[in-house]
């Protein structure tokens, strides 16, 4: 079983108390053109929003922490931009500088970029256009009430690989709660911008299952795509 | 981004916008647009007008757990992303609460920005082992014999919870209970006022 990313925090502890903060606004400007930002680069199809999630997920554990929410927000648009051909972050670098009016090399560019990787043309990736309708080529395989186990899926490199389904729900027995739409699964988004449509489920996982001190009296429902389901014995 | 200050940030996300509309692929008056439609023209009102219709219309209560977008969608008057919504019902012996523990999904077109513990790893972590003790920090204590249900927003699908109507406001009418449901309520993380 692979190491969840950083992102996977379902079940982890270590996180800290749960500050229950009144505010829930936008703390700087930046942050709201962060917000307009994605939506619009959305809107326009430049990457597919699978593809948006998945980038966060490459960030060292630290710096998922320690980054603030809309921090991350910048950084996965900033990558999707330059990965899928839009931006270079070189010119990003020299229109930083221009704004800043600095003189010198004193805005370097972003954390962890090898000299020399910023000044290659990336290849330029069409447009992520989602087709209008998905429609699954099969019906559902599950039905409400069916007893199902969730699989175990290894990803071998996060950013480039994903998954929606949580580590803490996987190679878990449960109950389907919900026959859900058909959507695209995000997996073959994010590894090879195929737009897979499947039948999608809730599935109960009971309480006493997810961990020691589990609340026989608790469940968690997650929602998983058809592949990532198996009938239980 | 790691240890860069507010003015860096600043100027990256300006660096970033100014290059992008050149591009042509999006317009100024998107990016500012979209925002101020979160912020300002979609609250937990939505949800609480959503709410208090269910409390008072049982057909309608029986279409909104059936469909949940196009029920919504008769009450703010279109508009709802077509992304479906599921409506989860609390009742005498089954509490629902949201959470998505692997990002911040949230239904921003019914309720607006999402809190900022929502988005946090400390309640995405806990809220899916120890949901009950999750609660009582957000001052609900659950009988113990109350089951309680927690729905991981992991796909597209949005949840959102139908809190239970309280005692006592029999002659209120839609506008006054609306004014009862708060944005916790409607995520399961808090109850409506008595």
């Amino acid at each position: 079983m692979s190491v969840p990313g950083p992102h996977d925090v379902g079940g982890r502890g270590g996180y800290g108390p749960i500050l229950i903060e009144p505010d829930d606004g936008f703390r700087a400007e930046w942050e709201r053109k962060v917000v307009g930002l994605t939506y619009s680069s959305l809107e326009a199809e430049l990457f597919p929003a699978d593809r948006w999630r998945a980038r966060q997920e490459e960030l060292h554990p630290l710096a998922y922490v320690r980054m603030s929410y809309y921090e991350r927000w910048l950084y996965t648009l900033e990558r999707n931009l330059v990965l899928h051909g839009v931006l270079t972050e070189q010119e990003i670098d020299v229109r930083l500088q221009e704004i800043a009016g600095a003189s010198d090399a004193g805005c370097s560019s972003s954390d962890g970029s090898p000299d020399g990787s910023a000044n290659a043309a990336p290849e330029r990736l069409p447009r992520a256009i989602r087709p209008p309708v998905l429609e699954a080529p099969l019906p559902p395989r599950f039905a409400f009430g069916d007893h199902v186990r969730t699989r175990v899926i290894a990803i071998e490199q996060l950013g480039d690989e994903h998954t929606r389904l949580p580590h803490y729900a996987q190679g878990k027995l449960g109950i389907i709660a919900r026959v859900l739409p058909v959507q695209g699964l995000p997996d073959a988004v994010v590894k090879c911008m195929e737009f897979r449509p499947e039948h999608t489920y809730s599935v109960q996982l009971l309480g006493s299952d997810l961990s020691v001190d589990g609340d026989p009296n608790a469940s968690v429902c997650v929602d998983a795509w058809e592949s990532y389901l198996e009938p239980a014995e | 981004m790691l240890g860069k200050d507010q003015t860096y940030l600043a100027l990256r996300t300006k660096a970033i916008e100014s290059l992008l509309i050149e591009t042509g692929l999006i317009t100024e008056e998107s990016v500012d647009s979209i925002v101020r439609t979160y912020e300002q023209d979609i609250g937990p009102m939505r949800g609480a007008e959503v709410v208090a219709r269910a409390w008072t219309d049982p057909e309608y209560k029986a279409r909104l757990l059936e469909n949940g977008v196009d029920a919504v969608n008769e009450v703010t008057g279109g508009g709802i992303d077509p992304k479906e919504i599921v409506v989860v019902e609390n009742t005498d012996s089954v509490h629902n609460i949201v959470v998505c523990t692997l990002c911040s999904c949230y239904p921003w077109d019914v309720l607006g920005l999402p809190p900022s513990w929502y988005k946090a790893p400390a309640y995405r972590s806990r809220v899916v082992c120890e949901p009950r003790a999750v609660l009582r920090e957000f001052g609900v204590v659950l009988d113990p014999k109350v089951e309680i249900r927690v729905w991981d927003s992991s796909s597209e699908v949005r949840y959102l919870v139908l809190p239970q109507r309280p005692v006592g406001t029999d002659g209120k009418s839609v506008g006054e209970l609306a004014e009862l449901v708060c944005r916790d309520a409607l995520i399961g993380a808090g109850l409506v006022k008595a």
